[in-house]
């Protein structure tokens, strides 16, 4: 099985990458068809998960889910800023789960062919609000790298 | 919008998010103290303006202030910093467990590979 997974995270976003055996079109599907969605989303320790979607920019996405045991409703919801089939797909994320809390953030995911298999680059960006406005020209500088720096020194 | 997570995480985000402000944090942490002048140099603004920056950057308590004289020194402060960090290491794990959990959904499901094009799979 091809599994890699790295993780790279600096102060303002995190970046995981992954590859499985499967085609890149059978993985995008898997990660956008509705059907499917709710077959895997939420990993294993959640029930009843309820999938709007609507995959086209400007479309809006939400991901309700049950958890088990203890019953607690999840929501997940954005919309979508970018959608190339089998490619790529950015869209916001919002979630108001008390372990995995986010608002306003930022996801980018692409699906890339190696070999039989499927890349998928995930990249998590903690903040939507000022990069829309910027036109997504948020380059972190090197100013950001001492930012990191000092709060590992710090910790 | 309701916000179910802390205050003080969104303030940080939001601090970080101006590329100024970004550029104030990364000289205060090269430099440690500076003084408000020393911090309004490398840029091509008004005192006022950068003044504007720093006051956000104080109310999202990632910087404090001690004014001695006529002088007012500006420092860093790490804990906000460090808690956005364990929102991005909370989320890394959240990620790793979902793609953990489509591989499986990917692996389990292997006749979905040739319908893959077909809008539903049984």
């Amino acid at each position: 099985m091809l599994t890699a997974i790295t993780t790279n995270k600096t102060a303002s976003s995190l970046k995981i990458q992954r590859t499985v055996s499967a085609s890149v079109e059978r993985v995008y599907k898997a990660w956008t068809d509705p059907e499917q969605m709710r077959r895997w989303f939420g990993c294993q320790y959640v029930t009843g998960i309820k999938v709007v979607q609507n995959l086209s920019v400007g479309g809006q996405y939400q991901v309700q889910m049950t958890t088990d045991p203890d019953g607690v409703v999840i929501t997940v919801h954005g919309v979508y800023q970018e959608v190339i089939p089998n490619a790529k797909l950015v869209y916001t994320w919002n979630s108001d789960s008390v372990e995995y809390p986010a608002a306003d953030t930022m996801i980018c995911v692409q699906f890339i062919a190696r070999g039989q298999g499927t890349e998928i680059v995930l990249e998590h960006t903690n903040f939507a609000l000022e990069k829309s406005v910027e036109g997504h020209s948020l380059g972190w500088t090197a100013s950001f790298n001492k930012i990191t720096e000092f709060v590992q020194a710090a910790i | 919008m309701v916000k179910h997570y802390s205050e003080q995480l969104d303030r940080t985000f939001f601090a970080i998010s101006d590329p100024t402000r970004r550029a104030i944090i990364g000289n205060l942490a090269a430099k440690g103290t500076c003084s408000v002048l020393e911090l309004a140099e490398p840029f091509k603004m008004s005192l006022p303006a950068i003044s504007k920056h720093l006051k956000l950057l104080e109310s999202a308590n990632l910087i404090t202030r001690e004014v001695k004289g006529r002088v007012h020194y500006l420092k860093l402060r790490a804990e906000p910093m460090s808690e956005a960090n364990d929102w991005l290491s909370g989320y890394s794990k959240f990620w790793i467990n979902q793609l953990d959990s489509l591989e499986r959904f990917l692996m389990e499901d292997s006749s979905g590979e040739e319908n893959a094009d077909s809008d539903h799979n049984k």
